[in-house]
């Protein structure tokens, strides 16, 4: 039994960023997946009657991004001084809108919406981030080395939200890259290897 | 005309250094070979900074290259190459000058835990370093044959189980701090050079070492580092 758990339903959504970077870091955790049902039960009892939800060793930890953000600063991966900081939570702010932005369709059905996001909106936004990973030098998006600002872009080139990642990255070719060299670290293979497969 | 200077790579543009001077003025003087100086250039490499890369022609290669030589080696604080200018600042003595760019680029660890654990690598790896420059040193045939093969079936194995086993230890992935540092890039440049050298089978020994291949392989497909080997010169 660890003492770090994660909280969520059976799908990647917004906890499986949380659950690459605990992946990462090697820390073992346990990753609890709630049928509707189970997560009925306990609402109530949740700060903000939502998953996902960290226990770290007793502290309880909410909103996706900010438990993402806490694993990721206990791991080392935050950027090494305010500025680098900074800069990782400007490319996860960035992948936000557009993971946002696609949600907000998608549960709509709406079907017109959907394709504009695919089309256009995740375009015109791996072209602003393509633009700043060349300018950092192209290895990494933050103070040239991995920081979670990389693993947030890889989880959504890699998985996008609603298993609907972006068409393709021929036009990103530095961000392929990188999305290549992170999939190749050992624990993020493994990961990827093991994790259950799920429809969301 | 004994000396080369080489305008070196202008990797991806320049690094932003929230340290020190961005725009530090880099040259890098060394013979126009790999050796002491190549895990400097690495790291200038994947700092994706521009630097000179000054080569001096190798002095057992001509009378006229000794001489230059000879003479240049009266103005070096130790006699020796390589030596680093930063912004006009002389640095000898190849682990310090290293060792210089690593921290200059985030690359020496952390906190002082952490750089212990960098050195220590690169410590453990200049080892086996210069017991093969000692075997191409060596003079009597029969003295160079007994020292090459021990460091192709002892050094060399020995020291790839051990790096192996801390690189476990640490979880793995990298030597220090689950991230990229001077001692990865020290261990891809220790394996690339017995690759190049041909000396040994390189493949069948990192076949134990299985954390330690993959890291080696990783660290080569860095784009500067991956762009620095297949266009340095040979």
């Amino acid at each position: 039994m660890s003492d770090i758990k994660l909280t969520y339903f059976p799908a990647k959504g917004r906890a499986e960023i949380a659950r690459i970077i605990l992946s990462y870091s090697g820390k073992k955790f346990t990753d609890e997946r709630l049928s509707g049902e189970q997560f009925g039960a306990i609402k109530s009892s949740l700060p903000y009657a939502q998953v996902p939800v960290l226990d770290y060793k007793g502290q309880v930890i909410c909103q996706s991004l900010s438990i993402a953000r806490f694993l990721a600063a206990e791991s080392g991966l935050t950027g090494t001084n305010n500025l680098e900081n900074a800069q990782a939570n400007e490319i996860v702010d960035a992948v936000a809108d557009l993971q946002n932005a696609f949600v907000k369709v998608f549960f709509a059905k709406d079907q017109d919406g959907v394709k504009n996001a695919l089309d256009k909106t995740y375009p015109a936004g791996l072209a602003n981030l393509e633009k700043i990973l060349k300018s950092r030098g192209g290895q990494f998006f933050v103070g040239n080395n991995l920081t979670w600002a990389d693993l947030v872009v890889f989880q959504f080139v890699n998985d996008g939200m609603a298993n609907t990642p972006p068409k393709d990255l021929k036009a990103f070719p530095k961000i392929a890259n990188l999305c290549k060299r992170v999939a190749e670290f050992p624990n993020i293979k493994k990961w990827l290897a093991e994790r259950p497969v799920t429809n969301m | 005309m004994p000396v080369t200077i080489t305008q070196t790579i202008h990797l991806p543009t320049a690094q932003k250094h929230p340290r020190k001077t961005p725009l530090a003025t880099i040259k890098l003087k060394y013979f126009n070979i790999r050796a002491r100086a190549e895990p400097a250039r690495l790291l200038l490499a994947c700092a994706g900074v521009e630097y000179q890369d000054v080569r001096v022609e190798q002095p057992w290669l001509s009378l006229d290259n000794e001489q230059y030589w000879e003479a240049l080696r009266t103005s070096l604080p130790y006699g020796q190459l390589p030596i680093l200018y930063w912004d006009g600042e002389e640095i000898a003595q190849s682990l310090a000058v290293a060792r210089f760019l690593a921290k200059q680029f985030g690359l020496a660890g952390r906190d002082t835990l952490e750089e212990a654990q960098v050195d220590e690598i690169v410590y453990a790896i200049e080892d086996a370093v210069n017991a093969r420059i000692d075997v191409l040193h060596e003079t009597d045939e029969k003295r160079r044959k007994t020292m090459e093969d021990k460091f192709i079936t002892k050094t060399v194995p020995t020291l790839f189980l051990q790096l192996e086993q801390r690189l476990v230890l640490r979880g793995g992935q990298f030597f220090v701090g689950n991230n990229l540092s001077w001692a990865d890039i020290q261990a891809f440049f220790f394996c690339s050079e017995l690759d190049n050298q041909a000396m040994l089978d390189n493949q069948a020994m990192l076949d134990k070492a299985t954390h330690l291949a993959d890291l080696v392989r990783r660290v080569g497909k860095i784009p500067n580092i991956q762009k620095w080997v297949q266009s340095r010169p040979e």
